[in-house]
């Protein structure tokens, strides 16, 4: 089974695979233009409880509301992104 | 000359405006695109016998029709057809990238595209397949280092290349199925339509429609055999479901994923230097300190560094006026050019180093990466305060010059958020506000000036916050919440000195074009309404006042401040910083008979007339702060929303604030036992 | 020899972290009292200014390069603590430093119209205390940390010399 829970809550240097958006119609397309689709891996650079979350996805850095993040889907999975050296 | 016309387009932070420069020679035509706010940029480039007219469109992520950026960009390239559309894609950042050279395909544009920042990518071990790519998307691809002026002459010659085959036919770019089967339906059908297919791409409408783009079913409404494409539509939905808008969208990303980047591209993103900046920029507990240090290294910058360039221009334009008034024989005519001319342009020229170096210092903060993490952490804060997180960066400026500020209120997208930061905005101490705070506050608080001068710039930024938290929950317009922070955060990179210089100066220039003449003429009238009735003023070779337009005025407003415990002269002088906050000071000086240079001396003089008690001085200030902004800065308002309404309400509610925060002042002081 | 490196980056971090907190804490005490005069004189030591916010933001520089604390247990991602805690000791190095000349310039200015040369602006001015402020001096001595940290970074990534040409 797998688990699904919103990317707020995904720890830092944590990776997952993105599987919704729960959002309007408006919110959907502009995450999906900015990449953030289902099947797309994601990982949480920075996090903290009451701020913002930044996350890399698709080779950049993207800077999301806290809001956002909770209304976007996800589910975790082992990382493949890592420090060179 | 042959002559093409060039658009330049590309996401945010991929160094297009570097690359505009570089193609232009930095001489630039700024202005407005037609009925909107957005800023447009023009320029020349003359290359092998060939003259381009480059046009820079607004940097966007993509061409929808949900933002007025994208839909600028968008109708530019279809309604005016450019020749060539440069589409400059960041190397070190493909995936993202290329969505929007898909949508350009999409567009049928003729596009060039730009692999610039190479030589980050070459950094990061990215290995890009150049000649795979080119034939993949059907478009010549050049790689550029912008900031090394490496790739510029392959480039222009592509373009002259590209010009030549505007007509080619262009890569069909699959969907897969189902969605080409159904576009190219809806395609076929809207094909019946003569007036559209001669205009716009068939296949791109089909798309849109599809997507339920606004502006393109506004189109298609109009058009015969609209009840058709209806019928499919619905068809369609019955099928896939509702919203098809994202759907494709993700379709564009599998398209550059699965088919596009394999064959391209090698080489995995890893994290970076950037990435161990970020751990103390964006750390929990240093983030907003570090931020704040910044902001004060700033303020430093700005007011300190560049004083000794005001003080030369001070001197400089005081001698020029010296000269006038010992060379003119006329007394008006030199008064006229010693006090008004000169002393005016001094004026407003003295501004300039202050304004300048802020914008410099802004550059560097913006080239080097580091403003979008500033926006990272204080969204926490500026959501609260219930404004939208890049507001802070307007509050950043407004410390310089609320028109400047004012105007960077652009890149806020939802209306209402940049409404809302607009109407606070003046509410932030401006450099203007700087010489009364110093000259009320030396004159009559004595020891504690300073402390007087930090309360004014507290105060300022505590009654933005306020006001912004009571607009939200009183006025309907903005009631809801700030829109959330979607932003992409650049690597950090070591700014180049000329890029930044270019770009502080033409943010500088704009601000001079604007506020300067305003200035200027305000300086003159309060010379002209100081000075005449001439005979009644200049008896005998004394000047008396209080026969002037000045005094009349003054007195006339009197009464309305007497609660405040203001005289007329402090009326005159309030009046006048309608015009321009700095002609306050100015406004003194010519009471006291005096030039603008004699600082100290003129606080000396206004403690000994004994027109302010320290309460009433504070009050003052607090009214010189809050009360009706600058003329320049109500034109940038103006100019910014776009509707008297606003306007005014800013005037009004300014006044109001003013007004019961400065008598507040005088009766907690009155209460407090100060006299 | 990279624990080494790591070790001694460290320790001089948290030396520089320290010094910065220490001073940017008289320079805050310092600037409070002169905003509201408790104490009748104003004592400089001729050397740390009464400053609010640029004690404060000393201060921060001071917890920044503290921060740094964790590279003992060489958790290497915290050198971005010490780049960034050099990256503020440049920048307000710098400025203190661009602020004397500033004022030495208005002083020459002041001169040539007329009025009396001083060297005031060395030791006092727009930034405290000249050129005795002590975060020019700490700039300096940030920097044998930073020439250690930037090659340290460098062997990490393996950041190639810069290439003028492409392909």
């Amino acid at each position: 089974m797998t688990m699904v829970i919103p990317l707020a809550m995904l720890q830092e240097n944590r990776e997952a695979v993105i599987v919704g958006v729960n959002g309007g119609r408006g919110l959907t397309r502009r995450l999906a233009e900015m990449g953030f689709t289902s099947g797309t891996r994601v990982r949480v650079l920075h996090s903290s409880p009451h701020g913002p979350i930044l996350v890399m996805i698709r080779g950049s850095r993207i800077a999301l509301g806290r809001g956002l993040a909770m209304k976007i889907l996800v589910n975790p999975v082992e990382g493949v992104y890592s420090w060179r050296g | 000359m042959e002559r093409i016309r060039v658009a330049l387009i590309g996401n945010p932070n991929v160094g297009k405006s570097l690359i505009f420069n570089n193609l232009t020679g930095g001489r630039a035509h700024v202005g407005n695109w037609p009925g909107k706010t957005v800023e447009k940029k023009e320029g020349i480039c003359i290359h092998e016998g060939v003259k381009m007219q480059i046009v820079d469109l607004p940097g966007t992520y993509s061409l929808t029709a949900h933002s007025i950026d994208e839909l600028i960009a968008r109708n530019f390239i279809v309604e005016e057809k450019p020749d060539v559309v440069v589409d400059i894609v960041d190397a070190s950042n493909l995936e993202r990238n290329l969505y929007l050279t898909l949508q350009l395909l999409e567009l049928e544009a003729n596009i060039v595209i730009v692999l610039n920042k190479w030589d980050v990518a070459k950094n990061l071990g990215y290995e890009i397949n150049i000649r795979e790519l080119s034939k993949l998307l059907g478009a010549p691809v050049i790689p550029t280092i912008a900031t090394e002026n490496i790739g510029i002459k392959e480039l222009k010659d592509a373009i002259i290349e590209a010009a030549k085959a505007k007509e080619k036919r262009r890569p069909i770019i699959n969907y897969g199925k189902p969605y080409d089967e159904i576009i190219s339906r809806i395609a076929s059908i809207l094909q019946r339509d003569k007036e559209l297919s001669s205009r716009y791409p068939i296949r791109w409408l089909a798309i849109k429609v599809l997507e339920s783009d606004e502006e393109v079913l506004k189109l298609v409404k109009k058009s015969s055999v609209y009840n058709e494409v209806r019928a499919q539509l619905s068809e369609v939905k019955e099928i896939l479901g509702g919203d098809l808008e994202a759907a494709l969208a993700e379709r564009r990303y599998s398209l550059i994923v699965e088919v596009i980047l394999p064959k391209v591209l090698r080489g995995t993103r890893p994290l970076t230097v950037t990435d161990l900046l970020d751990k103390a920029f964006l750390s929990k507990h240093l983030g907003i300190p570090i931020f704040l240090a910044l902001w004060w290294a700033l303020f430093r910058f700005t007011f300190d560094v560049s004083a000794p360039l005001s003080d030369l221009i001070r001197i400089l334009f005081s001698r020029l006026g010296r000269l006038a008034s010992t060379h003119i024989d006329n007394p008006e005519l030199a008064s006229f050019v010693s006090d008004g001319v000169f002393n005016g342009l001094g004026g407003v020229l003295t501004f300039l180093p202050p304004i300048f170096f802020l914008f410099l210092g802004l550059s560097l903060l913006e080239d080097s990466g580091y403003l979008a993490r500033a926006a990272f952490v204080m969204d926490r804060i500026m959501y609260k305060l219930g404004l939208h997180g890049r507001s802070f960066i307007p509050m950043l400026i407004g410390f310089g010059c609320n028109v400047p500020a004012i105007m960077a209120t652009r890149t806020i997208e939802r209306e209402e958020d940049r409404i809302l930061t607009i109407l606070v905005n003046p509410l932030i101490s401006c450099s203007a506000r700087l010489p009364i705070y110093v000259l009320i506050g030396s004159a009559v608080l004595g020891a504690y000036a300073a402390a007087g001068i930090y309360f004014m710039y507290m105060l300022g930024i505590v009654l933005a916050i306020l006001m912004a938290l009571l607009f939200r929950r009183i006025i309907p317009f903005f009631k809801g919440k700030p829109s959330p922070l979607i932003l992409e955060l650049p690597l950090y990179a070591v700014p180049k000195l000329k890029a930044t210089l270019i770009h502080a100066w033409e943010r500088g220039r704009l601000f001079l074009r604007k506020a300067g003449t305003i200035i200027l003429l305000g300086i003159v009238a309060v010379w002209f309404l100081s000075n005449y009735p001439w005979e009644a003023v200049h008896q005998e070779g004394e000047v008396v006042l209080e026969n002037s337009y000045l005094a009349i005025i003054g007195r006339f407003v009197e009464p309305a401040l007497r609660p405040l415990g203001f005289n007329w002269m402090a009326a005159s002088a309030l009046f006048f910083g309608f015009i321009a906050k700095e002609i306050v000071v100015g406004a003194f000086a010519t009471f006291f008979g005096l030039g603008e240079e004699v600082g100290e001396r003129l606080s000396d003089a206004l403690r000994s007339a004994g027109i302010f008690t320290p309460i009433t001085g504070l009050a003052f200030m607090a009214f010189s702060l809050i009360y009706t902004p600058c003329i320049a800065t109500l034109g940038a308002i103006y100019r910014e929303t776009n509707s008297w309404k606003w306007t005014i309400f800013t005037i009004i509610y300014e006044l109001a604030l003013a007004y019961v925060v400065a008598l507040s002042i005088v009766i907690f002081g009155g209460l407090l036992g100060f006299t | 020899m990279g624990q080494r490196i790591e070790k001694l980056a460290a320790i001089y971090a948290v030396a520089l972290g320290i010094t910065y907190l220490v001073f940017g804490v008289m320079e805050l005490t310092l600037g409070l009292y002169n905003l509201f005069p408790l104490m009748t004189s104003r004592n400089l030591a001729g050397i740390v200014p009464a400053d609010v916010f640029g004690g404060l933001a000393t201060l921060v520089i001071g917890a920044t390069y503290l921060s740094a604390l964790f590279l003992w247990k060489s958790a290497h991602e915290s050198w971005g603590y010490v780049l960034v805690g050099l990256f503020l000791s440049a920048v307000f190095g710098i400025l203190y430093l661009l602020m004397v000349c500033a004022d030495g310039l208005s002083s020459l200015l002041t001169f040539l119209e007329g009025g009396e040369w001083t060297w005031e602006w060395l030791t006092g001015g727009s930034a405290g205390t000249g050129l005795l402020r002590p975060e020019i001096c700490l700039f300096f001595a940030s920097l044998p940390l930073a020439y250690l940290t930037l090659r340290r970074i460098k062997e990490i990534y393996h950041i190639p010399k810069h290439h003028k040409s492409y392909g």
